[in-house]
């Protein structure tokens, strides 16, 4: 089938044939890993596109067709994706500060003799990911979300605050605190 | 270091920092992935004669279509249900389910497009 009868295959797995479903998945499956490899770690993205695709499933009869589907899986997937970090948060055993100490002694003794500016410069798009990864953890899962669709993807305001159900207001407002907060926690530990 | 040289030291790290981010690796999609879903999509499936496909063609129709036709499909459903009540000798229970159904996908839907329906 081609891209453009995704609606007709929602209409026959809603008449009954689930099998169907398996269509979908193999179309969108893709651009959902892709989509998630950028809001959650690596080895959680498997179980949160699975996710992604049963809610999807579960609601279905809740598509509208007036926007292509895959937008609309792709709005569960950062709903799914938030709901993952609100999971971690509540589920942490280890306080932040103790790790955001030790990985604090750990880049200050590789960055003392040199200048720091130089260093951002020079790091690796891994140590730099994963510096940011240590500083998003420290954000709120709402939080987190915003600056990672606001900032880091530049997806515009509307969007980001239609993707969480947020109002633009709340995105905004959200957008600041948390860049700023951020900001800081990355600064403190270079 | 000036204000202006900090800015631009700060720029060009955000940059450093998004591009770090847009550049993660996607993982491989495991072999039994659309697997796995399917799996579990014919588990909801059999537990799915909750809702029951009529009812949910009805719901999807009625997100999807124009006003009028939204009212028609509603009426269908409206008529519908009063047979359901009828024959179904579980019908409260079905019903606690349809609406629990409406009201999860509260999510997708806004309370006017439910108030539509």
């Amino acid at each position: 089938m081609d891209a453009s009868s995704d609606q007709e295959i929602i209409r026959e797995i809603l008449a009954g044939n689930a099998d169907l479903f398996e269509t979908l998945v193999a179309r969108h499956r893709e651009r959902i890993f892709e989509m998630l490899t950028r809001l959650v770690p690596a080895e959680s993205v498997p179980e949160v596109a699975h996710e992604t695709f049963l809610q999807a499933y579960r609601s279905l009869a809740s598509f509208r067709s007036s926007a292509p589907f895959e937008h609309w899986l792709v709005k569960i997937a950062v709903r799914r994706a938030h709901d993952y970090w609100r999971k971690i948060r509540s589920a942490r055993e280890t306080p932040l500060s103790s790790l955001s100490m030790a990985h604090r002694e750990a880049i200050e003794n590789r960055l003392s003799d040199e200048n720091s500016t130089q260093q951002e410069s020079n790091e690796s798009l891994e140590a730099a990911r994963q510096r940011l990864d240590r500083g998003l953890n420290q954000l709120s899962p709402a939080d987190r979300m915003v600056v990672v669709l606001l900032h880091l993807e530049e997806r515009g305001v509307r969007e980001v605050a239609e993707l969480l159900n947020l109002s633009v207001t709340n995105v905004k407002v959200r957008a600041h605190r948390a860049r700023k907060k951020l900001y800081r926690i990355i600064k403190d530990e270079g | 270091m000036t204000d202006e040289k900090c800015g631009k030291a700060d720029e060009s790290f955000a940059r450093h920092l998004r591009k770090a981010h847009l550049t993660r690796p996607t993982p491989a999609i495991p072999s039994q992935f659309n697997a796995g879903v399917m799996r579990a999509v014919r588990q909801e499936a059999e537990q799915g004669a909750r809702w029951p496909a009529w009812f949910q063609l009805a719901v999807w129709r009625a997100a999807t279509a124009s006003t009028a036709a939204a009212i028609v499909a509603v009426l269908t459903f409206s008529v519908s249900m009063r047979s359901v009540s009828l024959s179904d000798t579980d019908e409260a229970s079905w019903f606690d389910d349809a609406t629990s159904m409406l009201a999860f996908d509260q999510e997708f839907m806004t309370a006017e497009d439910i108030e539509q329906l």
